[in-house]
């Protein structure tokens, strides 16, 4: 009851933290500019800002004085030693800070160090008029306005200071007020979502937890759920192995129709029945089963692609058919010998098979060495097919029977891209070989894009870099 | 049970709190002013402005002649020079009287001192009249006041100017009675006032090298006294310089001398001390400035001057040496 609590309490925590962190970044975020402002202690007639302030939220500053209707006002910025000193002995207010981020705080200025007759004549002369700083050759920057003065500032090196003054009979020390932009940022917003959500899960699973305990008296719902999840991953493997040997079995092309329209709706319905198998079993077959996954893999890629190659070299070897399971062994042609190997690979461990078919696929090359003169008239077809098959590369399989010659066109256009790529998937390989991680994966993807793409000898002398890497993961493992 | 309850609310706790914390509001900056530093207190920028103002109003009253504008740029010697520069090219209704003042510098020097007043020198490329560039002076007597041409000389012929500080550091001011120097600025100016007068025959000129103005002033004498004795009237020529009380400028170089600038007024008087003899003003401008007055046997020239010296520091085994003089007529009389 307390764990069923505290999970409400968490999942509570949880969404208000994710609240909140949308808040900040909302409803609560900051304003986009600092806005203070200074009100004159009414000594003097002149406001001077102390070195730093200007600079104080950032670079660029507004500045906006303000007097009684009817005067004058001037802003003027200069050094501070400038500013000080053009204000010399007259009493002035200094501006020297936030005192909070809407107020500036405001201290009686220290009259610069003169003659104590000028001090003290100072204060007196103060009602009457107010000096005008305007246009004094010290100035970087001024500006003069009746009522309102108004000037922008961008920071620079050395101390700029502000010098504000009411000017003429009767001046009174103008309002400041000092503009900033401010960059807004939203710390709290991800990890509010992030910690909110973590903190809502780890709640809900409290929740899950705690009902499992009640449930388990009542036989509940958890475990059929874990069961449900067991079993489909099971039935999966039987599922692709059935399918590979299905394939092997029949025509290149009845599998495809059969099987494909079934994987093809697995990878989206995979966590419902027999159709998610397709996923999990992609990944065990590393190498080959990466273009499968796609969809039409079973028949496609790997047994599609030999097929192309098979009708010539492929049909009089029997081994074929058992590699078609693996697919990439197969294209190789009659080199498929070693296929066997493969087969019984992929059944009990996913990933001894990756090697096993990589083995077989080297011999495969090798053998197609020799054979080239064959295997190319079935290659250069392979390329047609793919070309159309381009967009996905699982589906070159479909497309070969139906139609090598409207792919040559595309084949044509498709080409350079698919070098790039095959570049890319070499490189990947060669990576992924000197690692010894997955190994299988690369190998399988750019095996059908070779053969898609390349006229027999490029093919061939792709396949051969292939067969190498794939020989040294081979080897590796 | 117990304990991972407690455990839970620990974590549930350690959460909460975890989140309150960090709501906690930004803090308020406090402004960082950039330390102080060693710079000139005018930007060169700043200069170029105050440079393009002074030579607006020289220029503006260059082609109206009217004189009262001066004041607003110009002050102390300088602005008594160009009054009379002015007022003698009114006379000769021409304006070679007139030193050419474009402001177009090849060196500024700024001042490093906070205080007022602040001077600044700076030197023009040559003028296109093909005369010697011109160093001039500028000054701020207060804050409130504004940057003035307090003074400029025409630099020498071939005079090698000493090195300055870097413009945006700044050069410091000299007080007239320092005595860092091999003599304190304004004694080098009463010194070299004695020279001028009575050249080697000064106590002082060992301290000064020989110059232009020296020289100038023998091979003037001797023309006028040539030109007299040619009529057998006994010339005699002689200058007497004063400084005035102007204060004495002074700039630190970069070797720990000063440039030194002061004005001066000089009375050069010819003489045909023959009895009988009469004699006028000498050259055009003094013509132009002699009206329908008399002709005796005296004829005195009042001047305007500026000196411009470099001053050595005190260990230095060099001389004290004008860098450059202006000497403008400004009445003449017949004694």
């Amino acid at each position: 009851m307390v764990q069923r609590f505290l999970a409400i309490l968490l999942i509570l925590a949880g969404l208000g933290g994710i609240g909140f962190g949308i808040a900040t970044a909302t409803v609560l975020r900051d304003s986009d500019t600092v806005v203070a402002t200074a009100t004159p202690s009414g000594d003097g007639t002149m406001v001077v800002t102390d070195p730093g302030v200007l600079g104080l939220v950032d670079d660029q500053v507004t500045v906006r004085a303000t007097v009684p209707e009817g005067q004058k006002v001037t802003l003027a910025l200069g050094s501070d030693v400038d500013v000080l000193g053009w204000v010399g002995s007259d009493p002035y207010d200094s501006v020297t800070g936030l005192s909070s981020w809407e107020t500036l705080s405001v201290a009686p200025g220290t009259p610069a160090a003169t003659d104590d007759e000028e001090a003290e004549e100072a204060p007196a002369e103060k009602p009457t008029t107010g000096p005008d700083p305007a246009g004094s050759d010290m100035w970087i920057s001024e500006t003069s306005g009746e009522g309102v003065a108004s000037l922008r500032w961008t920071e620079q090196p050395g101390r700029v200071v502000l010098l504000a003054a009411g000017v003429g009979k009767g001046a009174e020390a103008p309002t400041l007020e000092l503009t900033w932009p401010r960059p807004v940022t939203t710390p709290y917003l991800w990890p509010g979502v992030l910690g909110g959500g973590f903190v809502l899960i780890l709640g809900v699973f409290m929740l899950l937890g705690s009902r499992r305990k009640k449930g388990k008296g009542k036989g509940g719902s958890t475990s059929a759920v874990r069961t449900r999840q067991s079993s489909p991953e099971l039935p999966r493997r039987d599922a692709v192995f059935g399918v590979d040997g299905g394939e092997a079995d029949q025509h290149p092309e009845e599998p495809r129709g059969g099987f494909p329209p079934a994987p093809g709706g697995a990878p989206g319905d995979a966590p419902d029945g027999g159709t998610a198998v397709f996923p999990p079993a992609a990944p065990e077959r590393p190498g080959r089963a990466r273009p499968e996954p796609g969809t039409p893999r079973p028949g496609t890629q790997r047994p599609g692609a030999p097929r192309p190659g098979r009708p010539d070299p492929g049909t009089p070897e029997p081994t074929e058919d058992r590699t078609q399971a693996w697919g990439a062994p197969a294209p190789f042609g009659g080199a498929a010998p070693i296929v066997p190997a493969p087969e019984p690979a992929p059944a009990p461990a996913p990933v001894a098979a990756p090697a096993a078919s990589i083995r077989g696929m080297r011999r495969s090359r090798r053998s197609q060495g020799p054979g080239a003169p064959a295997p190319a008239a079935p290659v250069q077809s392979a390329p047609a097919q793919f070309g159309g098959a381009v967009p996905e590369h699982t589906q070159p399989a479909p497309a070969r029977p139906a139609a090598p010659a409207p792919a040559e066109a595309d084949t044509a256009a498709s080409g350079k891209p698919m070098t790039r790529r095959e570049m890319r998937m070499r490189e990947q390989a060669q990576r992924r070989a000197a690692t010894g991680a997955m190994p299988a994966v690369p190998a399988a993807e750019p095996q059908p894009e070779p053969e898609q793409e390349t006229p027999s000898s490029r093919a061939a002398a792709w396949r051969q870099t292939w067969g190498v890497t794939g020989n040294d993961d081979g080897g590796n493992r | 049970m117990r304990r991972t309850t407690t455990r839970s609310m620990a974590v549930v706790a350690t959460l909460l709190a975890t989140g309150l914390l960090a709501g906690c509001a930004e803090e308020l900056p406090v402004p960082k002013p950039e330390a102080p530093v060693a710079a000139a207190v005018v930007s060169q920028s700043q200069e170029r402005k105050i440079l393009d103002k002074v030579s607006g109003v020289v220029e503006g009253v260059t082609k109206s002649s009217d004189a009262d504008s001066l004041a607003a740029r110009l002050s102390g010697p300088a602005l008594a020079i160009r009054e009379t520069q002015l007022k003698v090219a009114a006379a000769r209704k021409d304006k070679e009287p007139l030193t050419d003042l474009a402001m177009e510098m090849q060196q500024v020097i700024l001042p490093s001192d906070q205080e007022w007043p602040r001077t600044s020198f700076a030197i023009t490329v040559q003028p296109k009249d093909l005369t010697t560039p011109v160093l001039m002076a500028f000054n701020q007597s207060s804050a409130r006041e504004q940057y003035k041409m307090w003074g400029w000389v025409r630099l020498l012929p071939g005079v090698t100017m000493p090195q300055f500080a870097e413009a945006d550091l700044g050069s410091a001011a000299v007080p007239a009675n320092d005595e860092s120097l091999k003599m304190t600025p304004q004694s080098a100016v009463e010194q070299y006032a004695s020279v001028l007068t009575v050249d080697k025959d000064s106590k002082y000129a060992g301290n000064f090298a020989d110059d232009d103005l020296r020289q100038f002033f023998r091979d003037y004498g001797k023309l006028q006294v040539d030109a007299i004795n040619k009529e057998d009237c006994k010339g005699a020529f002689e200058v007497a310089y004063e400084p005035t009380k102007d204060p004495v400028k002074s700039v630190r170089t970069a070797d720990g001398g000063a440039l030194v600038m002061a004005a001066m007024i000089s009375k050069e008087t010819i003489t045909a001390k023959e009895e009988g003899c009469e004699i006028g003003p000498p050259t055009k401008t003094t013509q132009a400035l002699w009206g329908d007055a008399d002709v005796t046997n005296v004829v005195e020239v009042n001047y305007k001057d500026m000196v411009a010296m470099y001053v050595p520091p005190k260990d230095s085994e060099d001389q004290v040496s004008l860098v450059g003089y202006e000497h403008v007529p400004w009445s003449v009389s017949n004694g």
